[in-house]
């Protein structure tokens, strides 16, 4: 949090007229709005404890989709939008059969899902597809109370996501298989239908959030969906470092990813541009986990535990929380929530 | 300070003089002092937060005392910031053994001495002999390229020590710190153990053992330093000590939670049926098979044997069968059950709560909070119309179940690893009977625990009885079968050899019942001949006499 307001300050001070601007912010906020819904869609299942890589696969093949139905068939936005988000509740159902049914290791199974989706919206448009309906474009980039609706769309997303993550009983028990499978289970849980829920949520925001960037960029590029895996994934980690400390949660994710959002596109209005972003990525989410780790708390005080490995068992906890939690993996979790 | 003080002797290897530690404005430790020295045994006694673990991570480096004391290891001083147990002249086995579970013996008993074997690479043939021989000394018959997490309990601990010791050897001096090793082992396993332990003392080195075990102290350590509130209260011998005086010296306050419903238990069990709650019939699980098993209402079944007699297995078949691969049928309140097909949520919601062995792995998420692990089975109650988790609401169910039960001085918004032992049981159990089951199945429940956390569990599992709950409790601690058990179940080799009821429950029936039982037999046997062979001379000889 207070590193995004010290990025607005140090770029709005360096380039006061173009950066410090309505216009700049509100293009930013709205036109990222985008990544945010991708980034939910990828913290949900990874709070249970699965690190579903697809998600990305699925918002590329839902923006060519709604490129190829509509921009080029003239099928209605909407059938056009209605058939992405059906075949995303496809790819959904592929994954949780894998995964949950089979008992695949996830990552292994989602990074195959994820590839054969890039390759499959390839094949359904090799090149950038123009001509999306513009009554979609506009409702989308109409202005409500100073941003785009898109945003206020995302936002209103993050919100019920938020309500169930962190208010229901529904969200209690995602929390408590995430943390330890075993303990949900033996607690009469029902796992599978927990986890198959993650998987099916994210496939659906993730299908929405390419219907959405058809809507906001006007245009579906097959490659969009690749290019915003790392950047969603990375602000979900740096959103664990934040709101909730040691939690993915649905604020922090939306701070950080408006965090790396202007702090990139200041660097590029600075004059560095195309690698910077990958590069300044890469780096908040290291430098934010490092610096997680190093203050947090917990490390030095809770030793007192009888599992006294506390350092070797928190060392990987962002793995940890992402892939495989066996029974005895566990954050450093902090609990003001 | 320790009230028999025991002169630092020029000798000693360990010197602890006056070191305190706070946390948090807390203090843990304080003021203690003790010595440990070479050839010397030393118990660490106390109950869960009395501070020991804490000496011991100071020892380890986890943690740096507050200012002032002194700790001296061969008289020099322990470097306060070392990076951890890699101290040279200090060797940790912690209660989790700190075992690699996916490596082999080989790979996790070099581990420890990783760097003497790296010349550019390893010396595999040199390692090998080492652990072997290492392996040897300990009279240990494991495969070294066994992975680890195939093994039982007593050899893994047996591993864990053999490393920690490896490491010690290699400087040929130095303290052995082993904390609560024996919580895993069954009586065979700590025999060896404590046998190893005085092989160790034989040859100079000082070892420091943490254990709850009250009559190990008393029969098998040379000294004993007792914490309570970060005090040191008794640091002298051992061998002299009357088991209730150590008893007395640990427990500082009164044990028995108070009855919040006393009265209502009364006029419950009053009501309540003597009836068959549960009935487990043709259950088989690896090799366990119980022909038959019934528990009332009313009574606290308990079911052992030795580590290996598979006497926890029937628990897990019924609450997981369809996970283990149990066969059988379990009946409980009448409804019966496949247990091919019994899950978890599937027993939860017919009124059966496990309490798992493995409390740190199992039994509650370590992190999460307390909260959030108190009210996680009556999520329903504590949330509006089941839809929204109300948070004063939740906040007053946790204090409350902290408050009935004794879990004192904890923020319900910590995690419960930061909870002792002892109190972590005390939520995983007061979660469990929130949920208001019928039958409470227990594995070793109150295991490593201190004297006056198990005094509190056993009061929550009697007092669930009297309300009603059938309660099955499988151990191998025969404290808990003689405390609380109404009827026992012995197991042996995966069968039912004895059941014992009311006074037939006696430590010396279990264990011969359990395992050593042609032992016990054949030398009881041998003693009563004897005896009643003397006896009838004595008689002959006496009926004789004054007639003749």
């Amino acid at each position: 949090m207070v590193a995004w307001v010290i990025v607005i300050i140090v770029f709005s001070l360096l380039r006061p007229a173009e950066y410090f601007t309505r216009a700049n912010f509100d293009s930013l906020i709205s036109t990222q709005a985008t990544l945010l819904l991708l980034a939910i869609a990828f913290m949900i299942p990874i709070i249970i404890g699965d690190l579903d890589l697809s998600v990305a696969g699925t918002t590329g093949l839902s923006l060519t989709l709604v490129g190829f139905l509509n921009g080029v068939h003239n099928w209605p936005i909407a059938l056009a939008g209605l058939v992405a988000v059906g075949a995303a509740v496809l790819v959904g159902v592929v994954n949780v059969t894998l995964v949950v049914g089979l008992g695949v290791d996830v990552i292994v199974t989602t990074l195959g899902v994820y590839t054969v989706l890039v390759g499959v919206a390839l094949g359904i448009s090799g090149a950038p597809i123009g001509n999306i309906s513009a009554g979609f474009t506009n409702v989308v980039s109409a202005s409500f109370l100073g941003l785009q609706v898109s945003f206020w769309i995302v936002i209103a997303l993050c919100a019920v996501v938020w309500y169930v993550l962190s208010q229901t009983p529904l969200g209690r028990r995602i929390f408590v298989t995430g943390a330890n499978r075993e303990v949900a289970r033996l607690s009469g849980l029902r796992v599978a239908g927990l986890r198959s829920l993650c998987l099916m949520a994210a496939a659906v925001l993730g299908g929405l959030a390419g219907v959405l960037i058809a809507g906001v960029e006007g245009s579906s590029d097959p490659t969009t969906g690749p290019s915003l895996l790392f950047p969603a994934l990375a602000a979900v980690f740096l959103g664990s470092t934040a709101i909730t400390p040691g939690r993915f949660n649905v604020w922090g994710t939306v701070i950080a990813v408006y965090f790396l959002v202007f702090g990139v596109a200041g660097l590029e209005q600075v004059g560095l541009s195309g690698w910077i972003s990958q590069v300044f990525n890469g780096a908040a989410l290291a430098v934010a986990v490092t610096l997680a780790k190093v203050t947090d708390p917990r490390r030095r005080q809770s030793a007192r535990g009888r599992a006294s490995t506390s350092g070797s068992r928190r060392g990987v906890r962002a793995r940890a929380g992402a892939h495989r939690p066996g029974p005895r993996s566990s954050e450093p979790e902090d609990v003001h929530d | 300070m320790s009230t028999a003080a025991v002169e630092p002797e020029p000798r000693a290897l360990l010197v602890v003089d006056g070191v305190s530690k706070s946390f948090r404005g807390r203090r843990v430790l304080d003021d203690v002092s003790l010595t440990v020295g070479r050839g010397e045994l030393l118990a660490l006694a106390g109950h869960n937060g009395s501070g020991k673990s804490t000496l011991v991570k100071i020892l380890a480096g986890y943690h740096k005392p507050d200012p002032g004391g002194t700790i001296l290891l061969d008289r020099r001083p322990l470097e306060e910031n070392s990076p951890g147990p890699a101290t040279a002249g200090l060797a940790f086995v912690h209660q989790d053994l700190a075992l690699v579970d996916s490596a082999t013996v080989m790979e996790n008993i070099c581990l420890a001495s990783y760097p003497q074997h790296r010349w550019g690479g390893i010396n595999w043939r040199q390692t090998r002999r080492q652990v072997r021989s290492a392996l040897a000394r300990l009279a240990l018959d494991v495969p070294m390229d066994v992975m680890v997490g195939t093994l039982d309990p007593t050899t893994k601990a047996l591993i864990a020590i053999a490393r920690a010791f490896g490491s010690l050897e290699e400087y040929g001096d130095g303290l052995l710190v082993l904390d609560e090793p024996t919580a895993y082992l069954p009586e065979d396993g700590a025999d060896r153990l404590f046998a190893l332990i005085k092989t160790v003392c034989e040859r100079g080195y000082g070892v420091v053992l943490v254990t709850h075990s009250l009559k190990d102290i008393t029969d098998r350590t040379d000294s004993v330093a007792v914490l309570r509130d970060g005090k040191c209260v008794y640091h002298g011998s051992s061998r002299d000590l009357p088991l209730p005086v150590l008893v007395d010296m640990i427990v500082v306050q009164a044990i028995v939670p108070p009855a919040h419903d006393g009265e209502a238990a009364k006029t419950t069990q009053a009501a309540a049926p003597p009836g068959v709650t549960l009935r487990v019939k043709d259950l088989e699980i690896g090799n366990v098979r119980i022909e038959e098993l019934s528990v009332s209402r009313g009574e606290i079944v308990g079911i052992t044997g030795l580590v290996g007699s598979g006497y926890a297995a029937p628990l897990y078949a019924m609450f997981d069968g369809r996970h283990r691969g149990a066969r059988g049928e379990v009946e409980i309140d009448g409804a019966s059950f496949d247990l091919r097909r019994t899950t978890p949520s599937l027993m939860v919601r017919s009124g059966v709560a496990l309490i798992p062995g493995d409390r740190l792995a199992h039994g509650g998420v370590q992190s999460g909070t307390i909260r959030e692990n108190a009210t996680l089975l009556s999520l329903d109650r504590v949330s509006r119309r089941g839809y929204r988790i109300g948070r004063r609401a939740e906040a007053q169910f946790a204090a409350d179940m902290m408050k009935r039960y004794g879990v004192a001085n904890a923020d319900p918004n910590d995690n419960l690893e930061r909870l002792s032992g002892g109190n972590q049981q005390k939520m995983i159990l007061g979660k469990w009977l929130a949920a208001d089951p019928s039958i409470l199945l227990l594995d070793e429940p109150t295991h490593g625990m201190d004297v006056g956390a198990c005094q509190a569990v056993y009061e929550m599992i009697r007092q669930a009885c009297r309300r009603g709950v059938s309660p099955v409790v499988a151990s191998g601690d025969s404290d808990v079968l003689t405390e609380l058990c109404d009827r026992v179940v012995v197991m042996r080799r995966g069968r039912v050899v004895a059941t014992l009821v009311g006074s037939e429950i006696t430590e010396a029936n279990i264990v011969g019942a359990a395992g050593l039982w042609t032992l016990s037999r054949s030398t009881a046997y041998r003693r009563r001949i004897t005896g009643a062979c003397v006896l009838s001379l004595q008689a002959s000889v006496a009926a004789s006499t004054p007639t003749r």
